[in-house]
């Protein structure tokens, strides 16, 4: 993270600031996908259905 | 000391920084809604082309489990609102194990029925007339009001009202979706249901709570989307190496075997004979008594048993358009018990038609002239046996009809 800042310091001020923006939209997204993916996940069971005809 | 560590120790204070947490916070909403509406989007569109039934690649067993929404996509596709619904449920046997797609046993009804019914296959291996189908017919109840559901059950075979385990889930996303009728005994069958069941006790605020979650944000629907249009990230016993691991479920079709391609003595094996027999004898052995050689007499208990689970099964109003049939088992087997086995096991048949009938069901049993030939083993029916069952519904659903005053049109 510390690097990314130090990288952001190189770029001119406005620029900086979209990048920051986009790149926080970016993460915003990702994590959204990934929790709305771990959600259908934890709601599978863990063992399947195994048919035995009887 | 590194050059851009210099940099960062030399940089001007309102430099911007690269983390926004407005800008998170606002995207990571609206991300979420987006995915919900997706979801809700998705939900509703038949992702099943060319659907013959639940087979083992797009059920539970292989780890894929199918929404309301879904199933309700699918019967949409298929039955045009001027038709009669015909949804079919229950177990193997209805399924049409040992059946190939083509040759299925309701494809069959269908053709017997013609174009002002349709005839949906909902039917899932292992499951109860309580189960998917059943629900989804009862979600469905006002969209086709003209609709008759069909499902077989064992002799002395009663239902549970939420449905059998592994299929449970379809029963709880529609009733805490707030989609089935409102019927007090059933939520009284309910709330005692919890305090019953240990294992859904403990489970009960995590139902309450995924699927009060998925009704928010869609997340079954659209994942099962992409499980079936994309790519599949559920491993399974059924495509458990890589490549197939990771295939759309839509690349694998209903590959169902006919049970005339597999030996007579695979699907009748000697080894098994006595454990097949002590199934038969079970349906009704332990519920049965007689003196002497009297009459077979139903233990009061049982009868009362059953009674009580159907009558909370379904409303009334749902149960006048439902057909039950009791399904039987091989001549094969049958033939092998001895006289007062058989006594009983006919006893058994007319006390199960006589119960669900009595509940306000449609009920009935297979004719006599199924042979050992119709069925592929113990219990399922083959080609043949399936073009016997189709008749005998294709009877039992015109007569349904005309009864509830369905007047289709094609």
């Amino acid at each position: 993270m510390k690097t990314l800042q130090t990288l952001f310091s190189y770029l001119p001020p406005r620029l900086a600031m979209l990048a920051g923006h986009a790149l926080s939209l970016a993460v915003a997204v990702l994590t959204a996908v990934v929790l709305h993916y771990v959600l259908y996940r934890i709601d599978i069971p863990g063992k399947p259905f195994i048919y035995v005809a009887f | 000391m590194s050059d851009l560590t210099q940099f960062s120790a030399a940089r001007p204070p309102d430099t911007p920084r690269w983390f926004q947490p407005r800008t998170f916070l606002a995207g990571f909403a609206g991300a979420l809604v987006l995915l919900s509406v997706a979801g809700a989007w998705l939900g509703r569109q038949d992702r099943h082309p060319g659907f013959t039934r639940f087979h083992p690649f797009i059920s539970p067993e292989a780890q894929y489990y199918p929404t309301i929404a879904e199933m309700c996509a699918i019967v949409r596709t298929h039955c045009r609102p001027n038709q009669v619904l015909v949804i079919v449920g229950g177990n193997s046997i209805f399924y049409g194990v040992g059946q190939p797609a083509d040759k299925m046993w309701t494809r069959r009804l269908q053709e017997l029925l013609g174009d002002r019914y349709c005839v949906v296959n909902l039917a899932f291996r292992g499951a109860s007339a309580a189960d998917g189908a059943a629900v989804v017919a009862e979600v469905l109840r006002d969209e086709f009001p003209r609709q008759i559901y069909v499902a077989n059950v064992g002799p002395m075979q009663g239902i549970d009202p939420v449905g059998s385990d592994p299929y449970r889930f379809i029963f709880w996303e529609a009733y805490y979706k707030g989609l089935l009728m409102d019927y007090a005994p059933r939520t009284r069958y309910i709330a005692q249901h919890f305090r019953n069941d240990a294992r859904d006790r403990r489970a009960h605020p995590e139902i309450i709570g995924r699927v009060w979650l998925d009704r928010l944000l869609h997340f079954r629907d659209l994942w099962n989307y992409v499980t079936m249009e994309w790519i599949c990230t559920i491993p399974s016993a059924y495509q458990p190496a890589l490549p197939q691991v990771h295939w759309p479920r839509q690349r694998f079709a209903d590959t169902e075997p006919d049970f005339v391609d597999i030996p007579w003595a695979s699907r009748f094996r000697r080894d098994l004979a006595s454990t097949e027999l002590g199934i038969v004898r079970g349906f009704t052995e332990s519920y049965y008594h007689r003196d002497g050689e009297g009459p077979w007499q139903l233990a009061e208990w049982k009868r009362k048993d059953v009674d009580t689970y159907i009558r909370l099964a379904m409303p009334e109003a749902l149960r006048r358009r439902t057909l039950i049939i009791v399904s039987k088992n091989s001549p094969y087997y049958v033939d092998q018990l001895a006289p007062g086995e058989r006594e009983r096991d006919d006893q058994g048949y007319r006390d199960t038609l006589e119960i669900w009938r009595g509940a306000g069901y449609h009920a009935a049993t297979y004719p006599n002239d199924f042979a050992a030939a119709d069925y592929g083993d113990r219990t399922h029916l083959t080609v043949t046996g399936g073009r016997k069952l189709a008749g005998m519904v294709a009877d039992d659903v015109r007569a349904i009809a005309a009864e509830c005053g369905y007047q289709a049109t094609p």
